[in-house]
């Protein structure tokens, strides 16, 4: 059994033991994940590589609690996620995970100040009057405040994605988890994502993110390379500044 | 808050979708919400109009009332009123040589009746002397408004009269389905008519009586009473107790105005909820990107339901006071044609708050189950629901290439099986439309029916009905050398409420005696045989053997007629839409108890029965009989006399009708959604196909294909639904409309398929005309990129 733990000493803020996820019937079994084994710890920027089909946005979605294991442990800070209720999944998603979409995935109804104020109502930890405020922030942040009455469809791609993080951020996670964020984005807009993304992890943020893209396994902590469901590689890098 | 923005941005984002649910919602809400506020408005109304008139319990003639102190009798035990009110019955005339009857009423006090009171209208409330006030009914079908001189004849004499007001009798049946006027004159007035000085009527009304069997006692008691001060009553007679003559005709219209409202309200709700699930599985992406961002399952129902709670009180603002203006319009409609007056002014709360409570609880309550199971899907399968796709369970049948048809019918169809549920909703509900639709004419058509079969049972074209007997040879006299004249026959009694008065059993059953061998009448045999000539011989029509209590043909039973009793045996018992009648030889009649010969009714039959000519004989007739001596009740053609109950019914049927129009106008709206939500499903599918070469033309044929195929489906089952549904249909209204001894046969209406064929294909034409057209005005490009 590989084991592809992190390095530092930091408590494990999320431990994967012997994950498997199988699709299909009996007759046509899929092996989605086999047996992974990972620890992830507070502030790391973590990429996980591989080609289509290996397995990536599957762990993505059983670390988010989005899908559950069809054997071993999601445990984060100790508490195996299986064992929680979808809704108690939800809350505990909306408290302690953002989640970023490949294709934004912004409610295209809401402005992009409604859509943080959306995600802030559903979690409810956010005080109601200091809702506003933190969307403006964030939103500031990610360099849209002259976007925020806006409807997503308004916005360039790169905005929308920067968007969606605000969103992410909004009821102040500690985990944030990017499908392939810059997957549809150009070449300079995905630096700039990537580098947004990279800033978070000194807020204490930890960022997993999923990508295809090996050029900037330079500015990951570590990148978990999976193929056919297994990790076939974990290096840690040497991060550019 | 963000959660109620979100569901009124969906609401707004989608224009197009938001308006087929809201105009769905509207158009089921307005449907039901008008039958329920006609329902609430009618179900009591003309029962009340007819006991706001206190009508009578009991009458009785005599020609000894000239002596009764009528204080006497209104000082008697159990006695709430009572009045002297003669009637008689002559005719009036309403064009040239057109005579219709008139019953004419001799009422006391105008001003203080008693009982059956009547309702001023206009002019004189109390008529001058050589004036009469006339029934508002009568206005309908002749010219006798106010100021008219109308000529009135009775006994032989013409004389011109003066109509000096109008009032309203709750009580009668309605003029224009009875062909009668009523008038209403002062005692002197109708002493200086009729040559009647003293009363011969007496109506009265009873307290604490609560149904008939409670009045026989106290009529016991007061015809003895009356017997005992020397006064002999000639009949007694009790009118159906406390309802309307006509309170079937509105029962039937409630009923069917209840079950159309209740079809209608399911299948709005299955329109609310297909399109709720539809409007659900474009949302299934979001419902994912909520649950992803934290929201729970309980927030995403909340917001979904507060979306429908909005979608509710609109459709409720703009459908209830739709519903209440029309159904206020309906019930006028229906008390215009029954006669009484709509006596709710104002809709008791409680109708409000069904209305509001199904406005906004009906698609809350129908879309629970869609927004359950909606928001029940995983977050992994809501974000990578790519929208509509091909169920795993359908099969695709490999068959030679030649033998395919058309490619776009084939895809057609295969489109229509991808959503089975969809499919299954849809046909049921537009196939139900078709089988109510259909069904409406199939039981027109059994009524049509039954009235060929009375008017073949009918032999005589034109009959002459006099107010009082008279010798068979002085009548015949009176009508010899008439053009166009094969034969005249004459009976003793004759058919309907007027001959039933003349000539009847002690407990007033009609007696007709007419030649056995009679030409005039040929009624269908129910058992037994017609009469053969023989002495006492008797046959009842179904309704008087119930009333004799079903004795068996050959059972001898005792029948009093004008005092005497003839122990007479059933021979037969016939099919007959009338009043209860029993028919009798006329030579054993005359023989036995009519000794003089005397008629009632002379009937002809014409050499050439088409209906100018019958019309032009019964024009003759009607001039030999005002240059006559003869007191004339009526003189009806065989068509008139079936046209007088045709009227009765048609009301109903009409009702009916249009009632299944509206059922099949919401089924096609049921197919028009459908078809639009499929279309919306498939816009990214429908921009591939343009991408790959598809004309707007193509799209817009396969997408009428789809919207024909489902009508031919539901055309199919809904005719096949229709069948079991008239027969049972026809029978029910049979028993509702007419008796059990008139039950509708079943029928197939041809011209009623052939109404329902154009009307289902025209429908399903248009509900896939407007949603194609929708898919066709997209660009190829917007197509592709729409969410």
């Amino acid at each position: 059994m590989t084991q592809f733990h992190s390095n530092n000493n930091a408590p494990a803020l999320l431990a994967i033991n012997g994950l498997h996820k199988t699709f299909g019937s009996a007759d046509r079994l899929y092996k989605a994940l086999v047996d992974i084994n990972l620890t992830v710890t507070r502030g790391e920027f973590i990429a996980i590589v591989g080609r289509s089909g290996s397995g990536k946005s599957t762990l993505l979605n059983m670390i988010a609690g989005l899908d559950t294991p069809s054997n071993g442990d999601v445990l984060f800070q100790g508490q195996a996620l299986h064992r929680l209720s979808e809704n108690e999944r939800a809350r505990w998603r909306g408290q302690h995970v953002g989640i970023v979409f490949q294709f934004f995935q912004l409610i295209p109804t809401l402005s992009i100040l409604e859509n943080l104020l959306l995600a802030m109502s559903f979690v409810n930890v956010v005080p109601h009057e200091q809702r506003y405020p933190r969307a403006v922030s964030l939103l500031t942040e990610v360099g849209l405040l002259n976007h925020l009455h806006k409807l997503p469809s308004a916005l360039s791609g790169g905005e929308q994605q920067r968007a969606a993080i605000a969103r992410a951020l909004a009821n102040d996670p500690q985990i944030l988890i990017a499908d392939e964020p810059t997957g549809n984005l150009d070449q300079h807009t995905a630096d700039q994502i990537n580098a947004l993304l990279a800033s978070l992890t000194k807020q204490g943020k930890t960022v997993l993110v999923v990508t295809h893209d090996r050029d900037r396994d330079d500015q990951y902590d570590r990148v978990i390379e999976l193929r056919d469901g297994q990790i076939v590689g974990a290096s840690r890098t040497q991060k550019v500044a | 808050m963000m959660q109620w923005r979100k569901g009124w941005r969906d609401l707004l984002a989608h224009p197009g979708r938001t308006a087929t649910v809201l105009f769905a919602l509207v158009l089921g809400l307005w449907g039901m919400g008008t039958v329920f506020v006609s329902y609430v408005v009618m179900h009591n109304d003309l029962n009340e109009n007819f006991l706001r008139t206190e009508p009578a319990h009991l009458v009785l003639t005599s020609a000894d009332f000239g002596r009764l102190d009528i204080e006497r009798v209104r000082q008697l035990p159990g006695v709430a009123g009572a009045e002297f009110r003669n009637l008689t019955k002559v005719r009036i005339e309403i064009g040239p040589d057109q005579w219709i009857p008139l019953w004419l009423y001799s009422v006391p006090d105008f001003a203080a009746s008693q009982l059956a009171h009547l309702n001023y209208q206009r002019g004189d409330a109390i008529p001058p002397r050589g004036t009469m006030l006339v029934e508002r009914n009568g206005l309908l079908i002749a010219d006798i408004d106010i100021g008219r001189q109308p000529r009135i004849r009775i006994g032989h004499e013409v004389m011109t009269t003066l109509v000096s007001g109008v009032t309203f009798d709750a009580a009668q049946p309605p003029s224009t389905q009875e062909s009668f006027i009523y008038a209403y004159v002062s005692p002197q007035t109708y002493a200086d008519w009729t040559g009647q000085q003293t009363p011969q009527r007496l109506i009265i009304r009873f307290a604490d009586v609560a149904s008939a069997n409670d009045v026989e006692p106290y009529q016991k008691a007061l015809t003895e009473q009356l017997s005992a001060w020397g006064i002999r009553t000639q009949t007694a007679r009790l009118p159906g107790f406390e309802e309307h003559p006509h309170q079937w005709q509105l029962n039937t219209i409630l009923f069917v105005v209840f079950a159309v409202g209740c079809l209608m309200f399911i299948l709005s709700a299955v329109l609310v909820n297909q399109l709720m699930k539809a409007s659900l599985a474009q949302q299934v992406r979001q419902i994912g990107v909520m649950k992803a961002i934290g929201a729970q399952r309980r927030q995403i129902i909340t917001l979904y339901l507060m979306s429908l709670l909005a979608l509710g009180a609109i459709a409720s603002t703009l459908a209830i006071p739709l519903a209440v203006l029309c159904g206020k319009a309906y019930a006028q409609f229906v008390s215009g044609i029954l006669n009484f007056d709509v006596l709710t002014a104002h809709l008791p709360w409680f109708t409000y708050g069904v209305l509001v409570a199904s406005g906004i609880g009906m698609p809350i309550l129908f879309s629970l189950g869609t927004v359950l199971r909606g928001t029940r899907i995983s977050v992994v399968s809501a974000l990578y629901d790519y929208g509509v796709s091909v169920p795993l369970t359908l099969r695709i049948q490999e068959r030679p290439a030649r033998a395919r048809g058309p490619v776009l019918l084939q895809l057609a169809q295969r489109n229509l099986r991808r959503n089975r549920q969809r499919l299954g909703v849809t046909l049921l509900s537009m196939a139900l439309g078709v089988a109510i639709f259909n069904t409406g004419f199939n039981v027109r058509q059994s009524l049509q029916t039954l009235l060929d079969d009375v008017a073949t049972a009918i032999g005589y074209d034109v009959q002459v009905v006099f107010a009082q007997p008279l010798a068979e040879t002085e009548a015949r006299a009176l009508f010899t050398n008439l053009e166009n004249v094969k034969t005249v026959q004459s009976w003793a009694g004759g058919l309907g409420l007027l001959q039933s008065d003349a000539l009847s059993t002690e407990s007033g059953v009609g007696v007709i005696a007419l030649p056995y061998d009679d030409v005039m009448l040929n009624l269908p045999l129910v058992s037994g045989k017609w009469l053969s000539g023989q002495p006492e011989e008797v046959v009842f029509n179904e309704q008087a053997l119930k009333q004799f209590g079903s004795p068996k043909v050959g059972d001898r039973l005792p029948v009093t007629i004008n005092g005497d009793t003839l122990l007479l045996t059933l021979t037969g018992v016939v099919k007959q839409l009338d009043l209860p009648k029993i028919y009798v030889d006329q030579a054993y009649f005359n023989q036995v108890i009519n000794h003089s010969g005397d008629i009632n009714t002379l009937s002809f039959q014409a050499v050439d029965n088409r209906y100018d000519a019958v019309l032009e004989l019964k024009q003759q007739i009607e001039r030999r009989l005002l240059s006559s001596e003869w007191p004339v009740l009526y003189v009806v053609s065989e068509a008139e006399r079936v046209k007088v109950i045709f009227d009765h019914l048609n009301v109903i049927l009409s009702s009916l009708i249009f009632l299944s129009l509206l059922v099949l106008v919401v089924s096609a709206i049921g197919l028009a959604s459908s078809t639009s939500v499929s279309v919306m499903e498939r816009t990214r599918e429908i921009g591939v196909m343009r991408a790959m070469g598809a004309t707007p033309t193509d799209i817009f044929r396969l997408l009428t294909w789809e919207g024909l195929l489902v009508s031919l489906f539901s055309i199919a089952l809904g005719l096949m639904l229709s069948l079991p549904l008239s027969a049972h249909a026809a029978e029910f209204f049979g028993l509702l409309m007419l008796s059990e001894a008139n039950a509708l046969s079943f029928q197939f209406s041809v011209s009623g398929l052939w109404i329902t064929l154009l009307f289902t294909v025209g429908f399903g034409w248009l509900a896939s005309r407007i949603p194609a057209q929708g898919a066709t005005a997209l660009s190829t490009r917007d197509a592709l990129a729409y969410e």
